[in-house]
């Protein structure tokens, strides 16, 4: 649905000059996000209820002393399904950004170390995947190869290449122009070694900053795409789906809607804090620093 | 691919001092401009017609006019070449119409034939035919027209797989200008039946050019527009032969969502919400004086398959344990919110070979844990295929909820409909379990034909079948019962989990709505707007102040408010098709 | 190295990969298209009848320069499940979609500007805070949710405005304006959060310059001296945001189409995606792919306009 940082992330002002502390951002960043994981962690042992385990008996309750957050229109305790939806936002998060990391950072660096033919090609790439916003890509894959959570994954993923790339692309550039860099090529290092010994260490920071970004807004792209009907298909718990099917009880049980867009709204929330803490904790505006 | 502009590179460009560097910008920027200005002024031409090609009529609506907000949207207008429920239900008896029709009640009843006698041999059948019918292109009806439409289903020309009902045809004889003779090559109780849906349809040899987006029949209404997967608009025509429609103009939205249907009916945006998809919000409406709310029976059993074919569930003793495991009360209440009934067996109570089956296997998980260690499967894993249909994904897991109890372990894979589950379903048998309603009326005997999904063994129940084809009304409801027996008993073909209702909202003044819906068709001709004028009878409270709410919302936006969303299914009604 | 003549150039060079890669992918769709658009009952000569009405049976070559020479003469095919030429619905849905997200963006700029600037400004302040804090809570909302609040509350509960549907502009002026506000609202809502933390710091950027330094020695304030000067010299990397997140939000606004049941492009592409209208679905596709490579390129003209440097 957004993907602000796809382009933006180096042309945002990194150089600060004037620098606020924003170390309460990296801590809340880091208590949302390991609260969400820590939730998908233990729902993976332990949920109050089986989240896929319908009731009749028990459609539709509100919030009871048995079931903190109420039950859906099978029975099912709401708790247990948003505990449980979290392993699906991550899943997503995780692949998704993987497969950009994994793409897009080799083949920013690659182009900012080979200039040439190779950069001229990279970058072409680059822009005919950027001619593709991630969720158009998602609805593609979906005709393609069927709706789904992996082909959801490897949307978003590809749709957030070209991110990466340019990140890794303009901080090799200007990493290329130190002093230790000409050193070590005069010294007759083979381009690779510099790359993995002295360009990837100083990279790590900008592209973990990219890394929380596009988390981020990979869960919610899964969950627009649940939302749609393709993302997660039934009965994995995803709270894309559950805002679908909560929609209609709108009326009846408001807060049905609310508790899965509260814990979206918190995932993101905290990955986003995470990443402008990093930002500055880091000092990943700043390559040199 | 624009370069990130270093931030260095930055705070030198913002020092620059603004003079030929800005300069050059600027009149460049002009040039620009004047490009960017043509271009706005051709989009803007565009931008105040945008969503014409989503209204569902050119000018404003005839006073007296409705809106009915439908679920599934039809793909064409074409259901001799289209499978699914959607366009018959838009067009069967509003445009198009047969010889015969079901009435409500679920009875046959003469259309375009006026009578007709069955021979002794009962393979003849007479039809005596309704004169000075029209079609809507002016051509004339008469018997040629039914020669032609009835060979037309035999030929090449029709794909939908319901045209088999039509298999059975020997000869079609004109005997006069409005006398036609049809002769079958055996006697058969469910042919005239099938001449009461759409493969009964009457066409003329001039008005099947462009079947897909043209539909030229004898009925009370025509399409004046039609927005694939937004809208089709019926308009009343002058020149019909029979009792005019009651209304103008009837506008057919589809919604993808119930919400959203739902929310117009409130915003008084549509006038009804036919075959209602979310059954939960009932209540609010049945309580609210400016709707009322009706429950009627449709011809939908929702099945759940069981691949007879594949094993585990190719023997009979885990396809009872599945019967008895399943709480088909409980699947009811998660799915329709308890409307609808249980009838036990893939025949609706309307049929005349309806037989209460529902203690035929009650819900007893101790007996299905039994069954299931004879036949030596407990704890094995299936797979559930399931259409992502609302009602189907919500039943599914109720399901799977109860064999988990008697040590089945299920898996639910969602595959969306229409296009995979009819490819990996319905025609490659690739499953174990699924679940999709049936709508076709009488579909019990294609339900259980060799080669259908279920994968039913035929030869238990031909004998049985085609002694009640061919016998009287009274030896065909008691050998069509033996068959019901066999299959749904004796062999448990498959779990009949529910009928589905046939829920319509409308608002309050809004009258001949059919409660029941006996076949796909959803007869219109009826429909009218009582409030209309005024009507002093039901200026309660309730009434005039949801008729003023009504008005105003009217008077802002306007008879021409466009809705509608994408074509995608929900809708229980667009999932059958498949029966025959 | 960087000069429009080139730009344009590179961007021809996308879109005609672009149109390669959707035309292949599409034919990588499981089944026979023309069976898949006939469904299951569909007879085989049915089935090879429609396939060659189609032009299915010629090599793919010469299916893809006639898609190819179509779509540079306004016809983007016929589909095979409705039956009808797509290009006047896939260009009028498009305009639709067109007046949700142009508006949105537009109202997300103008509040974000203000709201950004301002959260600069008093960067130390309580209400600098507040607006930072909130433009970042509102960054987490789903779309989709804000919008079903907005059904909720503005809509179902208050009777303000409808909540669903579309009106041609030219039908009803007004009634169309009354059906574009909930979801223009929705759209801008999150927007406005995203970009107003863009020109926050933007503009945290330009306030340490030596211009606005200088300015200010002028007698100008701080405030006048950044409205000044310093929005245009935040205008290039906000700008550039704009660009990405209008590209973003043509595909992006299908979600709140779905919510407020607006017959846009995105709502197009889901249906022909679900009835397997490849025809559609193609053209659709390249539609959406068009505009987003030409904003690409209007943000890199952008640049070479506004930064001459660049031009070198």
């Amino acid at each position: 649905m957004r993907r602000p940082q796809a382009r933006p992330a180096a042309a945002a002002p990194e150089a600060r000059r004037v620098r606020r502390p924003r170390s309460l951002s990296l801590w809340l960043g880091m208590a949302l996000s390991a609260l969400v994981v820590l939730t998908a962690l233990v729902s993976l042992v332990w949920t109050p209820f089986d989240p896929v385990a319908a009731d009749s008996s028990q459609r539709l309750l509100g919030t009871t002393g048995e079931h903190w957050l109420g039950t859906d229109k099978l029975g099912r305790d709401v708790l247990s399904i948003l505990m449980a939806g979290s392993q699906v936002a991550l899943l997503v998060g995780f692949v998704a950004v993987g497969i950009a990391l994994l793409i897009g950072t080799p083949l920013g660096i690659m182009a900012a170390m080979r200039r040439g033919w190779v950069e001229e090609l990279i970058l072409r790439f680059s822009d005919l995947l950027l001619a593709f916003p991630a969720l158009l890509l998602a609805i593609v894959f979906a005709a393609v190869f069927g709706a789904g959570t992996v082909s959801a994954m490897i949307a978003i993923g590809l749709g957030s290449v070209p991110g990466f790339a340019r990140v890794a692309r303009a901080a090799t550039l200007r990493i290329m122009q130190q002093d230790y860099i000409a050193a070590a090529r005069i010294t007759g290092l083979n381009s690779w070694v510099i790359g993995v010994k002295h360009v990837l260490p100083n990279l790590a920071g900008l592209v973990l900053v990219q890394c929380t970004v596009t988390f981020s807004l990979a869960v919610l792209a899964e969950a627009a795409l649940s939302y749609l009907g393709l993302g997660t298909p039934a009965p994995d718990p995803s709270w894309g789906r559950m805002l679908h099917e909560s929609q209609q009880f709108l009326s009846l049980q408001p807060l049905l809607t609310l508790w899965p867009g509260l814990a979206i709204a918190i995932t993101v929330l905290g990955l986003n804090l995470l990443g402008d803490g990093l930002r500055d904790r880091l000092g990943a505006g700043d390559p040199r620093g | 691919m624009p370069q990130p502009v270093p931030p260095r590179a930055r705070q030198r460009r913002a020092g620059l001092s603004r003079s030929r560097a800005g300069y050059r910008a600027r009149s460049r920027s002009r040039a620009g401009l004047a490009v960017a200005l043509l271009s706005a002024a051709m989009l803007l031409l565009s931008a105040c017609t945008a969503g014409y090609t989503a209204r569902d009529d050119a000018g404003a609506a005839p006073a007296g006019s409705l809106t009915v907000a439908l679920t599934a949207a039809p793909s064409n207008l074409d259901f001799t070449t289209t499978s699914g429920a959607a366009i018959p239900q838009a067009l069967m008896g509003n445009v198009y119409q047969g010889l015969v029709a079901v009435n409500e009640d679920g009875k046959l009843v003469p259309q375009l034939a006026s009578g007709w006698q069955v021979d002794s041999s009962r393979t003849v059948y007479t039809f005596e035919l309704q004169p000075g019918v029209t079609f809507s292109n002016g051509d004339p009806f008469n018997a040629e027209s039914v020669k032609f439409s009835v060979e037309r289903v035999k030929s090449a020309a029709w794909s939908n797989g319901l045209k088999s009902g039509m298999d059975v045809v020997k000869a079609v004889e004109v005997r006069g200008e409005h006398t036609v003779a049809i002769t079958l090559s055996r006697p058969s109780q469910s042919w005239l039946w099938t001449m009461a849906t759409l493969v009964g349809a009457q066409f003329t040899p001039n008005g099947t050019a462009k079947l897909a987006t043209q539909a030229v029949g004898t009925g009370p209404f025509t399409v004046t527009s039609w927005k694939p997967g937004q809208s089709l608009t019926l308009t009343r025509r002058e020149h019909y032969w029979g009792q005019p429609a009651a209304a103008p103009q009837i506008a057919l939205r589809y919604y993808a969502d119930p919400t959203t249907a739902t929310n117009a009916l409130r915003a008084g945006a549509v006038d009804v919400v036919a075959g209602m998809q979310a059954p939960d919000l009932l209540p609010g409406f049945q309580k609210d004086a400016g709707f009322k709310v009706t429950e009627g029976t449709t011809t939908g059993e929702v099945v759940m398959s069981m691949n007879n074919q594949k094993a585990p569930l190719n023997d009979v003793r885990v396809r009872r344990a599945v019967l008895h495991a399943v709480n088909r009360k409980a699947v009811l209440d998660s799915a329709w919110a308890g409307r609808g009934s249980l009838i036990g067996a893939p025949v609706p109570p309307t049929d005349p070979y309806y037989e209460d089956l529902n203690n035929a296997y009650p819900h007893d998980p101790a007996k299905a844990r039994e069954l299931l260690k004879q036949a030596g499967v407990d704890g094995s894993t299936i797979t559930f295929s399931v259409p992502d249909l609302p009602y189907a994904v919500a039943a599914a897991q109720v399901v799977v909820s109860d064999l988990k109890k008697v040590g089945l372990n299920v898996k639910i894979k969602q595959q969306e409909f229409p296009a995979v589950w009819l490819d990996q379903v319905l025609t490659k048998h690739d499953y174990q379990l699924s679940v999709i309603a049936h709508v076709e009326p009488r579909d019990l005997l294609s339900l259980l034909s060799k080669g259908y999904y279920l994968g039913y063994d035929s030869s238990r129940i031909s004998e049985l079948a085609a002694q009640a084809d061919a016998g009287d009304d009274a030896s065909y409801a008691a050998n069509m019962k033996k068959v019901v027996r066999r299959a749904v008993v004796d062999d448990a073909v498959a779990d009949t989990l529910f009928l589905l209702p046939n829920l319509n909202v409308m608002r309050a003044d809004v009258s001949g709505m059919p409660v029941n819906a006996p076949t796909t068709a959803l007869d219109l001709t009826r429909l009218t707007k009582t409030g209309q004028q005024g009507d002093a009878a039901r200026s309660g409270d309730a009434a005039a102040s949801g008729n003023s709410a009504r008005s105003e919302r009217a008077a802002r936006s306007g008879d021409a408010a466009r809705f509608g969303d994408d074509a995608a299914s929900g809708n229980p009604a667009s999932s059958g098709g498949e029966g025959a | 190295m960087r000069t429009p003549l080139l730009l344009v150039a590179r961007t021809l060079v996308t879109l005609c990969a672009a149109s390669v890669l959707i035309f292949v992918l599409l034919r990588l769709v499981p089944g026979d298209p023309a069976q898949v658009a006939l469904g299951v009952d569909a007879t085989p000569e049915l089935v090879q009848a429609t396939r060659e009405r189609f032009g299915l049976d010629r090599p793919l070559v010469v299916q893809y320069l006639e898609w190819m020479g179509g779509l540079l003469t306004g016809h983007f095919g016929t589909s095979f499940v409705s039956g009808q030429e797509m290009s006047a619905v896939v260009l009028d849905r498009t305009a639709v979609t067109l007046w949700l997200a142009l508006p949105s963006i537009a109202l997300a700029l103008l509040i974000a500007t203000v709201l950004g600037t301002w959260a600069a400004l008093r960067r130390r302040s309580v209400d600098g805070l507040v607006i930072t804090v909130g433009s970042q809570m509102l960054m987490a909302v789903p779309g989709f949710l804000a919008g079903v609040l907005l059904v909720l509350g503005l809509s179902l509960g208050l009777g303000w405005l409808p909540p669903s549907g579309w009106v041609v502009p030219a039908d009803d002026p007004a009634a169309f304006l009354a059906h574009l506000v909930l979801p223009v609202l929705a759209l801008t809502a999150v927007q406005a959060a995203i970009l107003t933390r863009y020109v926050r710091e933007a503009m945290l950027e330009v306030i340490g310059q030596d211009y606005i330094v200088e300015a200010r020695s002028k007698g100008l304030t701080r405030g006048q001296a950044l409205v000044r000067h310093g929005l245009r010299n935040a205008a290039v990397p906000v700008l550039t945001v704009t660009g990405v997140q209008l590209s973003a939000l043509l595909v992006g606004a299908v979600v709140i189409e779905s919510v407020f049941d607006v017959p846009g492009v995105g709502s197009l592409l889901v249906e022909a995606v679900a009835g397997r209208d490849m025809v559609s679905v193609q053209g659709i596709v390249m539609v959406l792919v068009l505009i987003t490579v030409v904003l690409n390129l209007c943000v890199d003209l952008l640049h070479t306009v506004i930064d001459p440097r660049t031009r070198a």
